[in-house]
């Protein structure tokens, strides 16, 4: 029969920290992306934009 | 070092449902319910662009005029004055659908595609990124309309990011062949792409098989499958792949962003793969064997070597807390209908580097939690794995009152 052991004072208070500083950069995270989502305008201007200028050099006299 | 523990649940195992005498459960489960549904009609209610909009102010000082009065993609636009065209077409990416405007142009014996705008998307930041930094973009500068835009034939995917890639790609393949046919009027001389089936497809495949493998046979076979399993969880599915399972992936279902089968098989596989495993034989294979951030969980495990409890009170109240969190990201995910915006796992950041804000402080917090705690995140805060294995659950439910009432009927 497997016996269990008891969790120790010191073991609680780090996984608990832990898990409460993960918690609340989870937290955080929400909060950035409510920020971004109040910050989507209805008319974006174009994400990314591709134009003959961004064209990879060609080597020349070839 | 500690004493030796109960040794740590599998991934995504999580306790059983503590629900007992809690009066407004039922209420508050009720409004959350509501809400979410109406987060997902408004969401998408708000989430019609108007391209047209986006486009004039992309190219200012020009005047777009509608060709045809077509309500969906793609759109074509002649330029006042101009022998240029802007088509808007659409693709399908890994997050939802991408929407790129293309500019093309007619030269003396054809046509090049002389700009191009991704106008909107729902890719997660980083593989945006990744793109960027991988040069993707810069190849379709001046591009001949003939050319075939297929991605590995004339166009370069970039690692982490291919479906992304294709996505953009066959958005871009759509706009300018259009053009090319329609304003330039010329012969399709192009490639038409084919399926997108090749090595990473076999590899998925066979990563399942030795999953499989590794899940029902316990002799020397089954440990030797897997060990590869483990070793092309993390290499294939997660850095070279970067094709982990998140809560986006879930949401994009519910959104409607399920990808072709032709363009992104690997998603198909991996969904099937996932599902199927669940549906035929009632085990969660994903969190078991093939992701990759559980891996690198049990690395840091093996490397630390300590093994301490998650206190007793806080892991009985995980399932809520998963549920809690994968609440308040869905919502955010329906009210802007983008689902990189809810996905708070650290994934993507561990598997491409690439990340956004406070991301970045995530996975060394689940990670150092990891070092001390067996699979930290799967444990307390992976919402994939806990829904999944409330399909685990449910089927089992549905096993049993199918049992029962044989049972009654014989």
């Amino acid at each position: 029969m497997s016996r269990r052991r008891k969790e120790r004072p010191w073991e609680l208070k780090v996984t608990w920290t832990l898990s409460l500083v993960t918690l609340l950069l989870v937290f955080g995270f929400f909060y950035q992306s409510f920020q971004e989502m109040l910050q989507i305008a209805p008319v974006q201007v174009a994400v990314e934009r591709i134009g003959e200028t961004t064209a990879p050099d060609e080597p020349e006299n070839q | 070092m500690t004493d030796q523990i109960d040794s740590p649940p599998p991934a995504g195992e999580l306790p059983a449902e503590t629900s007992r005498g809690f009066p407004w459960r039922g209420v508050i489960e009720g409004v959350a319910w509501v809400l979410l549904v109406a987060a997902f009609i408004v969401g998408q209610i708000a989430a019609k662009p108007d391209y047209e909009s986006m486009l004039q102010q992309a190219l200012p000082g020009e005047t777009l005029v509608r060709s045809e009065a077509s309500a969906s993609l793609p759109i074509v636009y002649r330029i006042e004055g101009k022998d240029d065209v802007v088509i808007i077409a659409d693709g399908e990416g890994y997050g939802g659908p991408l929407v790129v405007g293309v500019r093309t142009r007619r030269t003396e014996n054809s046509g090049r595609l002389a700009e191009a705008l991704v106008l909107s998307h729902k890719e997660t930041p980083a593989f945006m990124e990744r793109l960027h930094r991988g040069n993707f973009f810069r190849q379709f500068g001046g591009k001949d309309v003939s050319d075939n835009f297929i991605v590995g034939d004339d166009v370069d995917a970039v690692s982490g990011a291919s479906v992304s890639a294709r996505g953009l790609t066959s958005a871009m393949r759509d706009a300018v062949h259009l053009g090319a046919v329609n304003h330039l009027k010329l012969e399709p001389t192009w490639r038409q792409p084919g399926w997108n089936v090749g090595v990473n497809e076999g590899v998925l495949v066979l990563l399942f098989v030795l999953a499989f493998i590794a899940g029902y046979r316990k002799d020397k076979i089954g440990k030797y499958a897997g060990r590869s399993v483990t070793v092309g969880a993390l290499v294939f599915v997660g850095f070279y792949a970067n094709a982990s399972l998140s809560l986006a992936n879930i949401a994009g279902i519910f959104m409607g962003y399920i990808p072709s089968l032709r363009q992104h098989p690997m998603w198909w596989i991996m969904m099937i793969g996932v599902l199927g495993s669940i549906v035929v034989m009632g085990r969660n294979i994903y969190c078991q064997r093939l992701c990759p951030f559980m891996v690198v969980q049990d690395l840091a495990q093996k490397i630390s070597g300590v093994k301490l409890k998650i206190d007793s009170r806080f892991q009985r109240r995980a399932r809520t807390l998963i549920f809690s969190l994968s609440w308040v990201a869905l919502m955010l995910i329906f009210l802007t209908a983008h689902p990189a915006l809810g996905s708070y796992e650290p994934f993507a950041m561990m598997f491409s580097l690439e990340g956004l804000g406070i991301q970045w402080y995530i996975l060394p917090a689940s990670l150092l939690g990891s070092l001390f705690v067996p699979r930290f995140w799967c444990r307390l805060f992976c919402p994939v794995g806990l829904y999944l294995n409330e399909l685990v659950r449910l089927r089992r439910k549905i096993r049993t009152a199918f049992s029962r009432k044989s049972i009654e009927g014989n």
